[in-house]
């Protein structure tokens, strides 16, 4: 109380001071949470453009024959692991189109399209015509279209057996999708699995499981629980991290820059206040050595100092942290991305990053008046009488 | 039978430096009574503030004894010496030494402030109020200590050394730097409160006139005591 009221006045009394060491504390907060935010918002936004449309886990036949046997039991196992939020069957093969001139090799994929939907979100992408709703209807993509001059209701002549050309079935378009992805636009036929069915021949069987999680990050441990416990050999099991290698490298470098970053700015603030506060003794010397002739104790001296680094921190802090968020805000309203004209990464608050940054600066504040406060606490009342 | 001594100083030498020794005390005994109203004289560097720091345990002796209010203070830690100074012993300073964060007012609670960890008891504003009469600062009370007068300055910092009604107030050169008037309105005051409150008071000085007007003159000479005349009594 006494020393609260000691440190308070002591920076009040020289504001402009404490203004700038303050400011000072807030920009290096704000730096902090801005690229903080920033490289979080850049990794989700990258994560969600890469992997949010597609299987996180992938099961598929090891061996030559495509077609996976009893498959119902496994797939209701996986739905029971913890973290897995959707699975989907899938029935799909290649396909030669005959009435194609070029290009004519496709990839045939036959879903529950309700249930597709959830991983995939075909059906909001398609921006002409319907979603196939019985046998033999299909939509394809964009970069399909274009290339092939497409136009609703027009037929795909597919040929799935080489050996026998005139072995065909017959397609009817009936929409066209554009998920973004141009080799999915220009490579995959989606229609029902009865389509499949009927032009591959596989019967019930399938011939892949996909498999969404929660967390994308816990895709691996997931289809390894997955690969032990509830598939029956003759499978294999890859979750998306094994394909993205350089996509997650690049991710870590990020993190451990940012850190970097992070650390030196938090640094430079503990020094800054360190130092500032090394001279705030020097400055009130005179007044300490008056307080404790008056008989002020050591704890209460050293007291007024860190209680003025809390001040500093927690203001500071406080302020940074809006400050930070600004600068954020602002970025991701301003900043867009060239090609799609949207937003380049999406306002999204990590308060998880923005607490654990203040309280650090907070605790960096205090941390950085120790040696000030020790100072004040071994100043002793001779030394500044003899002095004036 | 005297009065009891309130200070006492038994065998007191004080010696700074350890490779090259200066000797600025050399074996002082003194006693100053309750109530009583002494002066301290001597050149400059002839150890009179030394004498005064020990007195007020600002500074500890190389050897012997300070008793205040019957109490060892030599033997204290720093905490609880400064507790014991809050509570027993008041400062005057040559250059007043108030703080120039605080105003006239906050200047004199200070010493409460500092031992009742910041909350005022009942009735020591009041108790400011009416010192702040007394040193004739009534006007000035809510003016920055910065903002007033040199005597005015010194008339807080007595008003100050007072309040924790201390049974010693310690004086150095208390009308240094003050014109003539002043010196005798500041040297009234101190009399007057000496007398009011029985505070005993010891003044450095080197201004005779001052001494003269105390009740004993203890002059010192190379550190030690060479005269000591008025109706000391020594322990």
């Amino acid at each position: 109380m006494f020393a609260s009221t000691i440190a308070k006045r002591f920076l009040s009394a020289n504001k402009r001071q404490t203004f700038f060491i303050i400011f000072g504390i807030a920009l290096g907060v704000a730096v902090q949470i801005f690229v903080g935010s920033l490289i979080g918002g850049l990794q989700e936004t990258l994560l969600d453009r890469t992997i949010g449309n597609t299987p996180h886990i992938v099961i598929t036949s090891d061996s030559d024959n495509p077609q996976i046997e009893n498959w119902t039991s496994p797939v209701q196992s996986i739905r029971g692991v913890s973290g897995v939020s959707t699975v989907v069957t899938v029935q799909d093969g290649q396909a030669f189109v005959r009435n194609f001139t070029k290009d004519a090799l496709v990839l045939l994929r036959g879903f529950d399209i309700a249930e597709a939907d959830k991983i995939y979100g075909f059906l909001d992408t398609i921006y002409e015509g319907t979603a196939p709703a019985s046998v033999n209807e299909t939509i394809v993509g964009k970069e399909m279209q274009v290339e092939h001059d497409l136009a609703l209701g027009d037929t795909l002549e597919l040929q799935t057996n080489l050996s026998q050309p005139f072995d065909t079935d017959n397609v009817t378009i009936v929409g066209f999708y554009d998920v973004g992805v141009a080799a999915v636009n220009s490579l995959w036929v989606i229609t029902l699995k009865q389509t499949t069915t009927q032009v591959f021949g596989y019967g019930t069987n399938i011939t892949s499981i996909n498999v969404q999680v929660n967390d994308p990050f816990a895709a691996l441990d997931i289809a390894t629980t997955i690969e032990s416990q509830f598939v029956p050999p003759g499978l294999k099991v890859v979750a998306w991290q094994e394909q993205n290698a350089q996509l997650l490298s690049g991710f870590q470098a990020q993190s451990i820059s940012t850190y970097m970053i992070q650390a030196f700015v938090l640094i430079s603030v503990v020094l800054g206040i360190s130092s500032t506060l090394a001279i705030t003794v020097v400055q009130k010397s005179r007044q300490l050595g008056i307080l404790k002739a008056m008989g002020t104790n050591d704890k209460q001296a050293s007291n007024i100092f860190i209680l003025e680094g809390a001040i500093f921190g927690i203001g500071g802090t406080t302020l940074g942290v809006f400050l930070g968020i600004f600068l954020f805000w602002g970025f991701a309203a301003n900043v867009k991305d060239s090609a799609t004209g949207g937003p380049l990464i999406y306002f999204v608050l990590d308060w998880n990053l923005i607490l654990i940054s203040a309280a650090i600066a907070i605790v960096a504040c205090i941390i950085a008046a120790a040696s000030p406060a020790l100072r004040a606490s071994r100043l002793s009342v001779i030394e500044v009488i003899r002095n004036g | 039978m005297g009065r009891q001594n309130v200070l006492e100083l038994r065998g007191v030498s004080k010696v700074y430096g350890t490779v090259i020794k200066t000797q600025a005390l050399t074996d002082v005994n003194l006693g100053f009574e309750e109530g009583s109203f002494s002066a301290i004289i001597g050149q400059s560097g002839s150890g009179k503030s030394t004498l005064l720091n020990i007195l007020g345990t600002l500074d500890k002796p190389t050897t012997g004894e300070v008793l205040i209010a019957g109490r060892r203070t030599t033997e204290m830690k720093s905490n609880e010496l400064a507790k014991f100074r809050n509570v027993n012993l008041g400062f005057i300073f040559q250059f007043h030494y108030l703080l120039p964060e605080f105003t006239v007012f906050e200047n004199v609670i200070m010493p409460y402030l500092i031992k009742d960890k910041g909350i005022l008891p009942f009735g020591v504003k009041e108790q400011a109020e009416k010192l702040l009469a007394l040193v004739g600062l009534t006007q000035v009370k809510d003016k920055n200590s910065q903002q007033i007068s040199g005597g005015q300055q010194q008339r807080t910092a007595i008003a100050r050394a007072l309040l924790n009604n201390p049974k010693v107030v310690l004086a150095d050169e208390p009308t240094g730097n003050l014109d003539s008037d002043t010196t005798e309105t500041v040297y009234q005051l101190l009399r007057q409160i000496n007398k009011d409150f029985g505070t005993a008071f010891i003044i450095v000085t080197h201004d005779r006139r001052i001494a003269e007007k105390t009740d004993r003159i203890i002059e010192i000479r190379d550190g030690r005591v060479v005269m000591d005349v008025g109706i000391a009594s020594t322990a």
